[in-house]
């Protein structure tokens, strides 16, 4: 091998070590980022400046700088923790809400936050703020065709497609597009292609983990189909485009068509109280409190200095984790303090779906009754093209007892965190006092088989012999024909010589079902035939019968030697017909 | 003995198991002995340590849901989440309604990257929830009961005295119908633990091939701890399914285990 290839090997391996690392890292959300909704806006509009913080456990709060063009009005943390793998990592988005105090251009400086010691810095962020009136500017202004691209008919296909898709391409501010990716392959690929999403500027965006594969015939062409989507919620307004997404293929890059939307304003004249809350929502309250218990009207009795939860939740469709809070009712006579806030969401049916909790901690300083008025939420419905404003039921109060000392705040943190719990495996078991081995399988135990054999046997006979009983319960003459040889044996075992014609008379009787005394012999003679007996059987008891009979007018003519003759030779006559007929 | 010198003598005990194989056929005293020393090893933070101690007294023949539950722990700790899932179910396996068992093991999904369904909403998946809070012998043996109590209900009915046929029949009736659901029962125990193999993913990351080769084209990736059938093996490869969702290809064998362990003697 020559030096050169030798060189060109170590590059490509060089190179792919560097692929290995840098792709990753380059996917990586920055750990603090900084976006606003508006790049220029009249004085009299509200600015959301919305800063993500992404790290390990305990983020600090971003560090915002000096800015004396504007006013911070309200901030509202949301945080998300997630672990996957054992590795906990977390997600907190401050939407911080400025009200311009001077007009001109102004930048947002570096936001800082100092994360495993090492302090990040955003990017700075120019906002143009005019006199009062309509002036919100989007950030990209430049309007061009929308939607798939036409599939080529026929012809020469591409083996690899990539496009690109929203679902509504004139969406209000703030509304939700569903941005799809599709890769179209003809060809088998070695390895899984890899997927770089575009920048999403101007947008909040929030990639669905499902995509959906599947195959598809184009002009006889058979391809197989990802898709991904990546739920989007525009935060300017204007022209905005989205840049291509790329898809890595062994050996090139491919890359989408570009999306160009039209986000709409808001709609003029928003109600009092319209914080830029975008969706369909609901709120509900809820007050919880150890010592608080119920009252009469579903309201709720404490007594002084005991803390009380007030919780709203506010829950539907849209981008939840940006929503701003409702505001608290001030409580005259009250103390209060902020209190947690949660943000759960999930995508349903390709929509972002979530809840909003927000608590503030109230603590009463004087006895009397009280009411939580209806706390009213507004929000743009999108679909219906119209703000709506959703209310509490307001929640009534008895407080009893007297002023006594002031709670220290620190206290209710310091209960708050008590109250978490350490999320983690259960511990482990003390070793047992004796370690159970591997043993036989049951099913192959001896034993076993055995338990499932024995009964079986059982049935079997007991079956058969309760057969074999009720058959001849039913059936006499079988009862009879079936005695007829042992009782005969018997009986010539006890019997004298004069016996046996009587003997023989009733064996033939209990054999043939019917009295064979005074039978004429011919009868006998064709009823044994037709039983099976041969002539010559036939023969040997007709002459049975007969010399019994003159046995009868001569007695003792079967005494002494006779007798035992007589007695024997009408035993294998028996025999004989027992095994010609009655068997 | 001072604790301290209890401890580092224990400490010292699991450490030298953890290092050295086992040479000589120990009895179940010292087996039991060396699980309480990992159990330090354990408590001290060192889970990889545990982990192996944990695994050599598997190797040996014993199958213990408290071992097999404390090894899930040791590899949970450890960060390797497949072969903590693989221990909580071979434990479920041997203890289906020990607690600790089950939390744990429903913690340990919960870290998982794919987002399945261990069982699924259907039918099947209730059924088989229902039978997994039984072990093969406990359902066997109560079959086998119900067996003989129908077979002697069967021979009361033929040969008792008509004046008990009033109670033989509803009895030996009851007795044949909770047979009928016994068999069904333990059959389909049998039918988990010998039909179908479980399997899972202990690989980090996997991608799922559509054939037994490197050579074949990606449709998926899953991630450690998903539970998996096992189909077949050809070769280095397994073939896999995710139950209830139709979808199933090839992995490398090193990157799944069974659930299922092959019979062995202690001591071997």
């Amino acid at each position: 091998m020559g030096a050169l290839s030798r060189l060109s090997i170590l590059l490509a391996a060089a190179l792919l070590v560097w692929a290995a690392v840098a792709w990753p890292a380059a996917a990586q959300e920055p750990p603090i980022t900084a976006e606003v909704n508006y790049s220029r806006l009249s004085i009299d509009e509200v600015l959301t400046l919305t800063v993500t913080v992404v790290g390990g456990v305990n983020l600090p709060d971003p560090e915002l700088p000096a800015m004396d063009w504007a006013e911070v009005v309200s901030r509202s943390p949301a945080a998300q923790i997630t672990i996957r793998n054992n590795v906990i990592s977390s997600r907190e988005v401050n939407h911080y809400r400025l009200r311009p105090t001077r007009v001109g251009k102004h930048t947002i400086g570096p936001i800082s936050a100092v994360i495993g010691g090492q302090v990040y810095e955003t990017t700075p962020i120019e906002v143009e703020i005019t006199q009062a009136g309509p002036s919100r500017q989007s950030l990209r202004p430049t309007p061009s065709p929308m939607g798939f691209p036409t599939w080529p008919s026929g012809g020469d296909q591409a083996a690899f497609v990539v496009e690109a898709a929203v679902d509504d391409d004139t969406p209000y501010l703030g509304e939700q597009v569903t941005y799809t990716v599709r890769f179209r392959s003809a060809e088998v690929i070695p390895s899984r292609p890899s997927y770089i999403r575009p920048e999403f500027t101007g947008f909040w965006h929030r990639q669905h983990s499902v995509q959906r594969e599947y195959r598809e015939t184009i002009s006889e062409r058979r391809y197989r189909v990802a898709e991904v989507d990546t739920l989007l919620f525009p935060a300017v307004t204007g022209a905005v485009t989205i840049d291509p997404a790329s898809i890595f293929v062994p050996g090139r890059e491919l890359s989408s068509n570009t999306i160009d939307l039209e986000v709409k304003p808001l709609p003029g004249g928003a109600p009092d109280g319209f914080d830029g809350a975008v969706g369909d929502y609901s709120i509900a309250a809820r007050v919880s409190g150890g010592g608080w218990r119920l009252g009469g009207d579903d309201g709720r009795e404490g007594r002084v200095d005991e803390p009380l939860t007030l919780v709203l939740i506010i829950a539907g469709r849209g981008n939840v984790e940006t929503l701003p809070d409702p505001e608290f009712p001030e409580m005259p006579g009250w103390r209060s303090f902020d209190g947690d806030s949660q943000v759960n969401t999930q995508i349903t049916d390709g929509e972002l779906l979530g809840s909003r909790v927000v608590e503030r901690v109230y603590i009463p300083t004087a006895p009397g009754q009280f009411t939580i008025p209806a706390i009213p939420y507004t929000f743009f419905e999108p679909e219906a093209g119209e703000y709506r404003t959703e209310l509490t039921e307001p929640i009534s109060l008895t407080v009893t007892g007297t002023a006594s000392q002031q709670l220290d705040p620190l206290q209710l943190s310091d209960r708050d965190a008590a109250a978490r719990v350490d999320a983690d495996i259960g511990r482990i078991k003390p070793a047992p006092d004796e370690l159970r081995a591997s043993g036989t399988p049951l099913t192959d135990s001896a034993a076993f088989r055995l338990g499932w054999v024995l009964p079986l046997l059982a049935l079997a006979i007991g079956g058969g012999l309760k057969l074999h009983l009720d058959r001849r319960g039913r059936d006499p003459a079988e009862a009879r024909r079936r005695a007829a040889y042992p009782t005969a044996m018997d009986s010539l075992s006890r019997a004298g010589g004069d016996d046996v014609g009587a003997i023989l008379t009733s064996y033939l009787g209990d054999v043939l079902d019917q009295p064979v005394s005074g039978m004429i012999h011919a009868a006998l003679g064709e009823l044994l035939a037709e039983r099976g007996a041969d002539d010559a059987l036939v023969e040997r008891t007709l002459d049975a019968l007969a010399a019994a009979e003159g046995a009868r007018f001569a007695p003792g003519a079967f005494g002494g030697p006779a007798a035992g003759d007589a007695l024997d030779a009408t035993r294998r006559l028996v025999e004989d017909l027992e095994m010609e007929i009655n068997s | 003995m001072s604790r301290r010198a209890a401890r580092a003598a224990a400490l010292l005990l699991a450490a030298a198991l953890a290092a050295l194989p086992f040479a000589a056929a120990a009895d179940g005293e010292s087996d039991r002995e060396a699980m309480a020393a990992t159990n330090a090893l354990y408590e001290d933070g060192k889970y990889a340590q545990a982990a192996r101690s944990y695994q050599q007294l598997v190797d040996r023949g014993y199958e213990d849901a408290a071992l097999y539950y404390n090894l899930g722990n040791a590899y949970f700790k450890d960060g390797d989440l497949g072969r903590a899932i693989l221990n909580y179910l071979r434990a479920e396996r041997i203890a289906p309604r020990d607690a600790d068992v089950r939390a744990n093991l429903e913690f340990a999904r919960l870290q998982r990257v794919d987002e399945l369904d261990s069982q699924g909403a259907s039918l099947a998946g209730a059924t088989a929830s229902a039978l997994s809070k039984f072990t093969t012998v406990e359902l066997g043996v109560s079959a086998l009961v119900l067996w003989i109590l129908a077979a002697a209900g069967g021979l009361a009915i033929m040969f008792g005295r008509p004046a008990w046929r009033s109670w033989t029949r509803p009895a030996a009736m009851t007795a044949a119908v909770l047979l009928a659901l016994g068999l069904a029962a333990f059959g389909g125990r049998l039918y988990v633990d010998y039909g179908s193999d479980a399997a899972v993913i202990v690989a980090e990351e996997v991608e799922v091939a559509s054939g037994p080769g490197a050579q074949y084209a990606a449709e998926f990736t899953l991630y450690a701890g998903a539970e998996t059938e096992l189909m077949e093996k050809r070769g280095s490869w397994a073939k896999i399914a995710l139950p209830g969702r139709g979808m199933h290809g090839w992995v490398p064998i090193a990157a799944m285990e069974e659930v299922d362990l092959p019979p062995h003697e202690p001591g071997a």
